[in-house]
């Protein structure tokens, strides 16, 4: 029966997890770890540790934190704060949504992130030894509609069949296996790379919801790591 | 048969087929997890040892920094050089016994290779072209476990407007 992969798409690093004898494991890269960082540079084709290492080089070909934009417009407040600190171009494209522009060639960031999530479908397909299709996805729990079906769009351009798309503290509540306790509600913190969310959930009856939810989209363990 | 009946052993078949369903997967994740668990073995040595190599790089950058520094000082002491050649001649063991396992010096001259090399900075230069290294890389067994950290060369604004005038002229 083929495997279904669990992805977290995140800001700064990415990681792929399958389920092993009833528990998750982490799959490791083609370069040994188990995170890859959410880098592109689509000129060259190179993704993740191989894009990071050659940033300084490249830093207006080097695609990072490409999250920020998945499913937003261009006149969005966040998209024109990060305009000011990002280091590649960025444009208003179709139906006013944010798009890169890297030597003249314009991208979605679904296709940047496509990119990413195409890394990590061929590494899990190494480490499992089959074809990968199916994929659950995960996304912060502010995100809107648009920026959800952006980032299904991405997994379908990377040749997944995205199942689901969850909640990213929905999905850590599952991990601690929190929703088969009895009924009660979690804050659940989640210190990234680039971002810093809080989320109240209340679970019960295997139904996780989530209160509320908030935090700092500008605050992450790259700040003072 | 009663209707009662009728639709206890449905019930009883969706359950045993429901149940056969998850015995398959069972013993299918079981195949899986055992050939994997052969193939981390051989892998989780190579790690183990991938690990303790890493761990020992900056002791050799450290040891070859020292002597690096100490050639210039020590050239003119005589007394010292004896001493000296010793330790270069301990630090080419230690070297030869990490080859020994597989590892390799990354080339780092020419152009740069993101693959093999970390930019770590950029200078005027030849464009693509490592200019320094920074901290050398090694690969093990062919794989890369710490990648050169270089300096790139990079063409500056100013030679690239030179370049274009020149042209235009």
């Amino acid at each position: 029966m083929a495997k279904i992969v669990g992805i977290d798409l995140g800001t700064t690093n990415s990681v792929v997890a399958v389920m092993e004898g009833g528990k998750p494991k982490v799959i490791h890269s083609s370069e040994g770890e188990n995170i890859i960082p959410s880098v592109v540079n689509p000129l060259k084709n190179v993704v993740g540790r191989v894009a990071k290492r050659q940033s300084v080089v490249n830093p207006k070909e080097t695609i990072f934190s490409i999250k920020r934009l998945m499913g937003r417009k261009f006149k969005d407040s966040e998209v024109q704060r990060d305009i000011k600190w990002l280091p590649y171009e960025i444009k208003e494209g179709k139906n006013g949504m944010a798009v890169v522009e890297v030597e003249g060639h314009e991208y979605t960031p679904q296709e940047i992130s496509a990119q990413i999530l195409q890394k990590i479908k061929a590494d899990a397909e190494s480490y499992l030894g089959e074809k990968v299709t199916d994929a659950v996805i995960t996304v912060p729990a502010y995100f809107d509609d648009s920026q959800r079906q952006a980032t299904k769009q991405a997994g379908e351009i990377a040749g997944f069949n995205v199942s689901r798309i969850i909640n990213e503290p929905t999905a850590a509540a599952l991990a601690y296996g929190l929703d088969k306790t009895h009924a009660h509600t979690i804050a659940v913190y989640d210190l990234g790379g680039g971002t810093f969310d809080i989320s109240i959930l209340e679970l019960g009856d295997g139904v996780i919801e989530v209160k509320s939810t908030n935090g700092d989209t500008h605050l992450g363990g790259d700040d003072f790591d | 048969m009663s209707k009662k009946k009728l639709e206890e052993q449905n019930k009883l078949e969706e359950r045993v087929s429901e149940l056969e369903n998850q015995l398959k997967r069972a013993v299918a994740d079981y195949q899986n997890l055992e050939k994997r668990v052969q193939e981390g073995r051989s892998e989780l040595t190579n790690f183990m040892g991938a690990e303790l190599i890493k761990r020992l790089l900056p002791v050799l950058d450290h040891l070859e920094k020292v002597v690096d520094g100490s050639r210039s000082i020590l050239s003119e002491q005589s007394e010292s050089k004896d001493w000296f050649r010793g330790v270069e001649m301990a630090i080419k063991e230690f070297k030869q016994v990490l080859e020994s396992e597989g590892l390799e010096e990354i080339p780092a001259d020419g152009e740069f290779n993101p693959a093999l090399h970390e930019a770590v900075d950029t200078r005027d230069g030849q464009n693509n072209m490592i200019l320094e290294i920074v901290k050398k890389g090694y690969n093990l067994n062919g794989k890369v476990i710490r990648p050169a950290q270089v300096v790139v060369g990079r063409k500056s604004e100013s030679s690239n407007m030179n370049q274009e005038l020149r042209e235009e002229i």
